[in-house]
Parts: structure tokens; sequence; C-alpha cells
């Protein structure tokens, strides 16, 4: 569930926020200038969704309330996080928070991911589209 | 096991499939856009036991192939012998087809074994063999990212730990280059010989693979968590 500082943290054109149950999706668009996403600690101890440009400078951020990760090595600690997905060139990421005691898997470039086990408080999230430009494949 | 979520609808879970194996960590859709690739690491996670496997001997770490459909196993190509203790994590696929894997190595350090292996439908899982010498001690047994180079030949294994990044041509089965960069992980192709590169330090690099730098920026006291995403050329 987004709090009021993550929303006034935003400053995004176009934002939409969903909330749904234990989790909130924010979808937007307009992305110019962004060309890598990745999750971040800053300075201030406060984690975020990070936008880097080519020179891989923050251009923008959005607030997160707990530890941002791609990675589903969070999966093994039963604590709220957080995961990101990119929407691809031209959009904005969509964030899904966990619920307390839920962790998210990877949000890989295919609209499937994994959890460990079915039975667990283990939530799963994914991208809306593509985050990577796929490696040629046969 | 694999959940499947309707990304158009709020994430609202629509069903599951097997994973074929314990653990998995990371599932990549292959490119004909049917047959998932899934890395399970071996052992089953167990939250309330922090971040310490519950099993090392029992570990069946794997590489599975499987409809994304059906959840039909295509292929299984289990880790066995002395690397049976190396957890399967991430994967990327490259110009052949071929899956290719970085692995986090459970047992003690001075049995480390190669870190990086490939596999595909029909072959089994095979780990690198470096003329250059074993590679895996030098990577302090974990890699945590993997990427593929645009043009699907040079992988890029990231080893926070060792503070190195490994190229690999994945053609000529050789080490390209080693890069140092502290506690770098995040890892993502810039082209066809180039990769961008996230630091813990708060460091993003691009870098040839073959060793040649490119532009370098530091944000001051922040961390960048292990994975970087490229959205867009620009």
């Amino acid at each position: 569930m987004l709090d009021r500082r993550q929303v006034l943290g935003l400053g995004l054109l176009s934002l939409v926020a969903v909330t749904s149950g234990s989790k909130a999706l924010l979808a937007a668009n307009a992305l110019p200038g962004v060309a890598y996403l990745s999750c971040a600690r800053l300075p201030d101890g406060t984690f975020a969704v990070v936008m880097l440009d080519k020179a891989g400078s923050i251009v923008r951020s959005i607030p997160l309330s707990a530890r941002g990760t791609t990675s589903p090595s969070t999966t093994r600690r039963a604590r709220p996080s957080s995961s990101v997905a990119g929407q691809g060139s031209s959009r904005l990421p969509s964030i899904s928070m966990a619920a307390p005691r839920r962790t998210f898997s990877h949000p890989n470039r295919t609209a499937i991911s994994t959890a460990t086990a079915p039975s667990r408080p283990t939530a799963v999230c994914s991208t809306r589209a593509r985050t990577t430009p796929k490696p040629a494949q046969a | 096991m694999i959940g499947i979520y309707d990304v158009t609808a709020g994430f609202r879970r629509t069903g599951e499939l097997p994973s074929h194996g314990a653990g998995p960590h990371e599932a990549i859709l292959l490119g004909d856009g049917r047959t998932l690739a899934i890395a399970n690491g071996g052992f089953a996670n167990e939250p309330s036991a922090g971040r310490e496997p519950v099993d090392l001997a029992a570990m069946q770490p794997s590489i599975v192939f499987m409809d994304a459909k059906t959840g039909a196993l295509i292929a299984k190509h289990d880790l066995k012998g002395d690397a049976r203790m190396l957890s399967l994590r991430h994967l990327v696929s490259n110009a052949k087809g071929e899956v290719w894997f970085g692995g986090q190595w459970q047992g003690s350090l001075e049995q480390t074994p190669e870190l990086i292996g490939s596999a595909s439908r029909d072959r089994e899982i095979r780990l690198i063999s470096p003329s250059e010498g074993a590679q895996g001690l030098a990577l302090k047994g974990y890699i945590g990212s993997v990427a593929m180079s645009a043009d699907g030949r040079i992988l890029a294994a990231s080893a926070p730990r060792a503070g190195r990044i490994l190229y690999w041509d994945t053609e000529a089965g050789r080490a390209v280059h080693t890069c140092m960069i502290e506690d770098g992980c995040g890892i993502a192709p810039v082209s066809a010989d180039a990769f961008a590169m996230s630091s813990g330090r708060g460091v993003v690099r691009i870098e040839g693979a073959s060793g040649a730098l490119g532009p370098s920026t530091t944000a001051p006291d922040t961390e960048f968590d292990n994975h970087l995403r490229l959205v867009q050329h620009i």
C-alpha cells in the first residue's frame, strides 16, 4: 500500500496508482532519457527505484517502502520487499510492493516468474513487458 | 513452483506450474516463446531459516526446460558429482539457444568449482574449463548476475564478493577479460561488445568486454542493488 510520502515522491507524469489487496501497482507513461533501471539504497537510508541515463546518472527515483530488488534472493528472507519491473522503452516501471511476510521473486523478462513454494507466504510478480532487449536467439 | 500472474489485471494469480526441481530461482522464456528455462537452486527455501540453506547434503540443482503453457517437462539436467553443491541461480540464453548460468557455491571455499556453465535441451550441464586456470575460487564462489551481449556471444558474469566481472566468449570457450569493480554486481548489455555495470558503492560504468573503458559515474553514498536492467538504448 502506498503511503503519502511515496505518492508525493513520485513526481511523475501520467502516474496511475492502483492498489489491490497487498499490492500496489504503479504504471505511468513517458520515460525520456532513461536507459537503465535498478534499485538502490539512497544516501538518506531510504530505498528507491532509480532510473539512470545512459551515462549512469540517476535521473529519477521512486521511493519504496522497503528494500527494492530485482533479485529473487530475497525470497530467502521472510521480510517485506519490493520488486520492480520495467515496461519497455517508453513506460515507467511497474512496482509491486509486497505485504508483510511476503517477498517477491524475480521480475524477469516474461510474464512468468518463480516462487519457492505455493504454501509459503511468498508472492511473485513479473513484468508487464520485456525489460531488456532480447539477445539474439535461435 | 512457478507462479503465473496476469500482469494486466493487478498481478492476479492465475495458476501455477511445477518447476521440476527444488528452489527455483530464475526462469527465462526462450526465443521460441514457448519454452521456459528454469534454474533450480537445488534446495528448498525456508523463510524462517533466513539465508541458511536447509540441507546441503541433499542439494539437487538443475536446469529445467519446460513447456510454459502446459508445464510439461521437456528436459531436466541435474548438476551432479563434485559440483553438486553449486546452487544454480541466474540464467541467460545465447544465439545458439543455449542457456548460460551463474551459480553460488555452498560448500567450502577451497573446493569451489567453476561457477559458470551452460546447457541446452539436448545437452547436459557443462561447466566452463578456462584454459588460463580455474576461475571459481578467484570469483569467491559467488556469481550475482549474468548478462549476454547484444550479439548473443559474450557472457558477463559478476562476482561481487570478489569485485570482479568475468567476460566469457561462449563460442570460443575462453575468457575474454576480467575487470575489477568493488562490489560490482548489476550488469546489463549495452551493445555487441559492451556492458553497463553497477555496484554497491554507487558506481555505474560502461565497459567493453575486451576491457575498453567507457564512461563512469558515481552516486555518492548510494548502494545499487544486485541487478541492472537496460530499459532502452538512447
